[in-house]
């Protein structure tokens, strides 16, 4: 029953790779003859374009995970306090509140920022209107700035709730009695949560954190619609290459492709050395994500 | 009896094949050198209308076309088909493609193949397919020059017309729509919109951060920029007569300076650009920009009536003119129903079908026509479609025409400014 679905995820994904890495090797090429060459790669590393975008690319997607873990344990320490305070448990029930924008595609997350903090955009409006600013223009440039704020929002926005919704189950396995003992040891609620619930999610919560990583590192769509002309996310810039430019430069956007995967697997590779090497005194059988 | 009774097939098989095989053998050095084609049909770039039509009777066309609009789709299932039926017995097959790209390979396979009754009697096309097309002698023709609705209502010299992106058309390919840019303004912010790139420049100079265009690769952006370096080259005559290198050089030398001129005064400075139209739209119908453009005559029109746009939206083009790219109806060299197509292409290049196909609601795509060779009451007919005051009636637009750079240019242009203007 699973051979199709492997099949097609194997032929289309992988196939797909495996010829990215062939064309951007210069073995597949779609005229003249194939000849092994990292004529591509080096021209990319010798290419100022190609460095500003991977920084710019890196610098997005770092400060995306991080403060969406952020929120995501500010979040999660709040369902704890909701948890932890009443007799009935209300917190799976602002869980699900928190995932709505799970719901939304990344696509219109990122229309979504734009329409609301673009200078002329509803945030901008409501506050003239209130009048907190003299002009429209005297709200911040947030959206289409070289820095990348509006692309970190849209990114925070979109993967805080999938890193509460991995580590909700956690929170869900400190015990009533365990926060009793620390009460009784004089912990206040925080400190009961740092020392209690924190712990449990370290590893999950560097598993959740790397696929953010992975996901805001490779994605197309919200830099494309809140980037700049220059410099582009990585993603952007290969989609360029590979649309506007003639046939033979194909293979660049290629190794483009390849680049960005091998930053993730590298970063993949980190994240499970640190969490193997944690393991030792982290080792709880609750914490197995 | 086993052996004998297969053989005795066998042979009666081979038989069978050698029988209708030699007819096709036989005529075939014929179909080159006489006036006899090999599907059997009289040479129709020498008969008379009438006979073509006697001939068409009764085929079946098949229609390539992107199928991606579907006002298109409903105009030709529903307007042209039913039409071609009772007038002329003439069964037209719409077939929808993703790429028409995918039917110029079919075709060249086809002609690899050597088949001479290919799948496609008409094929939507225009810029890099018609090039490509042409190249590998993959058309039927010319012929648009017997087409009654052709002689009368197309003018032959319009070089908008006869040039597809650069190309030479030759007669080869009939001209069916049309596109222009045109560019979109607020009428409440803006009394005289500039007309020229001099004018433009003045106007965002006295209200900074009120204009921008999309960053090319984005086609409209692209267009933007190519209508700068057509007012510096002066002429689209005078572009094609540029021969001498260090000339068109030393032109886009000067329309990159301009444009970076023109920066510190853009939206955001021209620190960044929108990345589509679609974002260039939206900052318009906001109110953060004064002005947005488009390859659409009649954007402004339905923007407005979708809402998006305000009431005073108005549309204008350049006093050097504006790009304008046609696209055509073609048939293979090995079209099953030539005739047929011939009177479908004939019926489409119609003053009715043309008026039609320009309205808004229906599909809005421009028309090909010689406005000058309308009678008044078609003239009349025309003047009744409702454009509002937002976008431009087609005679104003035909007056302004410019045809397309060919498409390897056009490519250049888009990295160039990348490199001269967007990096800085």
């Amino acid at each position: 029953m699973v051979v199709p679905a492997l099949a097609s995820v194997v032929v289309l994904f992988f196939g797909g790779m495996y010829h990215g890495l062939l064309q951007s090797l210069g073995l597949a090429p779609l005229q003249g003859d194939p000849s092994f060459t990292f004529q591509y790669y080096s021209e990319l590393i010798h290419s100022q374009d190609f460095w500003r975008s991977f920084f710019l690319t890196l610098r997005i997607s770092i400060l995306s995970t991080t403060f969406s873990a952020g929120t995501a344990l500010f979040a999660l320490y709040s369902l704890f306090l909701i948890r932890t305070r009443s007799t009935r448990d209300r917190s799976v029930y602002f869980q699900r509140f928190f995932q709505i924008s799970m719901l939304f595609p990344y696509i219109v997350a990122a229309y979504m920022i734009f329409l609301m903090f673009v200078q002329s955009g509803w945030v901008a409006r409501v506050l003239f209107n209130m009048g907190l600013i003299s002009r429209m223009h005297s709200f911040p440039i947030i959206t289409n700035e070289s820095f990348g704020w509006g692309i970190i929002l849209a990114y925070v926005w979109k993967t805080s709730p999938f890193i509460v919704l991995l580590l909700y189950p956690v929170l869900l396995r400190v015990e009533k009695g365990w926060l009793e003992a620390a009460k009784v040891f004089g912990a206040c609620s925080f400190s009961a949560f740092r020392e209690i619930a924190l712990p449990m999610m370290k590893r999950p919560l560097m598993v959740a954190s790397f696929i953010v990583f992975a996901y805001t590192f490779g994605a197309f769509e919200v830099p494309f619609i809140l980037g700049v002309t220059y410099p582009k996310a990585l993603s952007v810039y290969s989609y360029q290459i590979y649309t506007s430019g003639d046939l033979s430069e194909q293979p660049l956007a290629m190794a483009i492709n390849i680049i960005i995967l091998l930053t993730i697997l590298m970063a993949g590779l980190i994240t499970f050395i640190t969490a193997s090497s944690n393991r030792n005194w982290m080792e709880t059988p609750w914490t197995d994500l | 009896m086993q052996p004998r009774g297969g053989n005795y097939i066998m042979k009666k098989g081979l038989f069978l094949l050698l029988l209708v095989l030699l007819p096709l053998v036989l005529l075939l050095p014929f179909s080159t050198h006489s006036g006899i084609t090999s599907a059997g049909e009289p040479d129709l770039k020498s008969s008379e209308w009438q006979d073509v039509i006697a001939l068409a009777s009764g085929q079946t066309v098949h229609m390539y076309m992107w199928g991606g609009n579907n006002g298109t789709n409903l105009f030709i299932d529903e307007w042209v088909a039913p039409r071609l039926l009772d007038d002329h017995r003439i069964t037209l097959k719409r077939v929808p493609v993703t790429d028409i790209r995918e039917m110029i390979n079919k075709v060249l396979t086809e002609k690899q193949m050597k088949k001479e009754k290919g799948s496609a009697d008409i094929l939507w096309i225009n810029g890099e397919n018609f090039r490509l097309a042409m190249e590998n002698g993959l058309l039927w023709g010319p012929f648009i020059s017997l087409l009654p609705n052709y002689r009368e209502y197309i003018d032959p010299d319009a070089e908008d017309l006869k040039y597809d992106f650069g190309t030479d058309t030759q007669g080869y390919e009939a001209p069916w729509g049309k596109a222009q840019f045109v560019m979109i303004y607020n009428s409440e912010k803006i009394t005289e919109p500039p007309l020229s790139l001099a004018e433009l420049m003045n106007f965002i100079r006295e209200n900074p951060g009120r204009f921008t265009y999309p960053s090319p690769p984005d086609f409209t952006g692209s267009c933007f920029v190519r209508q700068v370096l057509l007012e510096n080259y002066g002429s689209y005559g005078k572009y094609l007569d540029l021969k001498a290198k260090e000339q068109i050089l030393q032109k886009k030398a000067d329309s990159w300076d301009l444009l970076n001129k023109m920066k510190p005064y853009l939206w955001r400075e021209g620190n960044t650009y929108p990345d589509s139209v679609g974002i260039l739209d939206q900052l318009f119908a906001n109110g953060e920009v004064w002005f947005t453009m488009n390859y659409n005559p009649l954007h402004a029109y339905n923007q407005v009536r979708n809402g998006l746009f305000p009431e005073t939206t108005r549309t204008y083009v350049f006093r050097s003119g504006t790009f304008s790219n046609t696209h055509y109806l073609a048939i293979p060299f090995n079209a099953k129903s030539k005739a047929g197509a011939m009177v479908a292409i004939n019926l489409l290049l119609s003053v009715e079908a043309q008026i039609e196909k320009f309205k808004p609601h229906v599909w809005g795509d421009g028309m090909v026509l010689d406005s000058s060779a309308l009678s008044e009451e078609q003239m009349e007919v025309l003047g009744r479609i409702y454009l509002g005051p937002y976008s431009l009636p087609p005679e104003e637009l035909e007056k302004s025409r410019v045809p397309e750079f060919s498409s390897q240019e056009i490519e250049m242009i888009e990295e160039e400014w990348m490199e001269e203007v967007g990096k800085k």
